[in-house]
């Protein structure tokens, strides 16, 4: 049943990912809350493992959710579910490409999905932050303003204030900035005691 | 990605011409499914047929999914070490930074009128504050875009 369960979510966010990999985030995240063994926090490294991997993030998390579950054929499973409905509607498409360049409906239902997706990726941040702020896998909502304080990761709140402060000075790229962060990681604690 | 994918296939390799190039890019930019899948998968049928497309796929996933497996089957026996923990806390932290810079780029190229900002903050609130769907985000902005575009203020 894993399998199947694989197949499917991966499936849909093969068809409903648009965009770039930020995108799928919050998909795989309220996703990933049905598979009873992933955790919020594999979510948030999976997120940093797929800025430390090659290719796509859509790719990296069905791979990582995949092997988690149900091991090498849960991987790959995931993995084909997260790509067979680009190679079938690619195959579809390339034989009415003009026709479906042209049609008012297809470019009214792009210009919409376009901001959508920004909504998306903005979503994708606030759970990624949850998951790298936060001490607790889960928020509770009745939780006390002290105890939600309390539960606050100082350590990644400085690194990502510092990393903000570095992309909008410098020129560094993503790959850059990600090993200062992880070195940062590792420095920090040692620097307070 | 994509600068990387167009200089591999028209400046380096003179497989297609920069204005096949473009129009690849679009579409798969247009198409449900992740940019760099659908571009290779593009790439690969004009090249070859569906063969081509098949090994385009295949090559663009193989990297990231051996690269994950491997860090995984490592990390296993290292998950709780403090020192891996710690590295993990700073990339997280990056992560967050580099997304919010994404969503700050994205705001400011692509937010350009009333509809787009609202579609971005319906979204944006609806998955957050409501917890729905993500899913739904898209289609939403799908249906609104249609009907917006088709029969209210016509392109």
């Amino acid at each position: 049943m894993a399998y199947l369960q694989l197949f499917y979510v991966f499936f849909k966010v093969g068809i409903l990912g648009f965009g770039g990999g930020y995108a799928i985030l919050p998909m795989i995240y309220q996703e990933i809350q049905t598979f009873g063994f992933i955790t919020h926090d594999d979510f948030s490294n999976l997120v940093a493992l797929s800025q430390v991997t090659p290719g796509p993030i859509a790719i990296n998390a069905a791979t990582y959710v995949g092997f988690k579950t149900a091991g090498t054929l849960g991987a790959t499973v995931a993995t084909v579910a997260v790509t067979l409905p680009s190679l079938m509607l690619i195959v579809i498409v390339s034989h009415v490409l003009s026709k479906f360049k042209e049609n008012v409906v297809i470019q009214g239902i792009l210009k919409g999905i376009r901001p959508a997706t920004i909504g998306l990726i903005g979503s994708a941040f606030i759970f990624l932050g949850q998951a790298a702020f936060m001490n607790s896998t889960s928020l509770l909502p009745d939780a006390q303003l002290t105890s939600w304080l309390g539960a606050v990761q100082w350590e990644a709140v400085i690194i990502f204030v510092i990393i903000f402060a570095l992309m909008r000075l410098t020129k560094l790229g993503a790959i850059l900035l990600t090993l200062v962060g992880a070195l940062l990681g590792l420095c920090l604690p040692a620097l307070h005691g | 990605m994509i600068p990387f994918i167009q200089a591999e296939f028209t400046t380096k390799n003179k497989w297609l011409t920069q204005d096949d190039m473009v129009d690849i890019i679009a579409l798969s930019q247009s198409l449900p499914g992740i940019i760099a899948i659908n571009s290779s998968i593009f790439i690969g049928l004009r090249l070859r047929g569906l063969p081509g497309a098949l090994m385009a796929a295949l090559g663009t996933i193989l990297p990231a999914f051996l690269s994950i497996i491997a860090i995984l089957v490592v990390l296993v026996n290292f998950e709780e070490n403090f020192y891996v923990q710690k590295v993990f806390t700073g990339i997280k932290a990056t992560s967050a930074a580099l997304i919010l810079d994404t969503v700050i780029r994205l705001v400011r190229s692509s937010l350009k009128n009333r509809f787009a900002w609202a579609m971005a903050a319906i979204t944006f609130l609806l998955i957050t504050i409501f917890n729905v769907n993500a899913a739904w985000g898209i289609l939403i902005g799908a249906l609104s875009g249609w009907i917006w575009f088709v029969y209210i203020k016509k392109i």
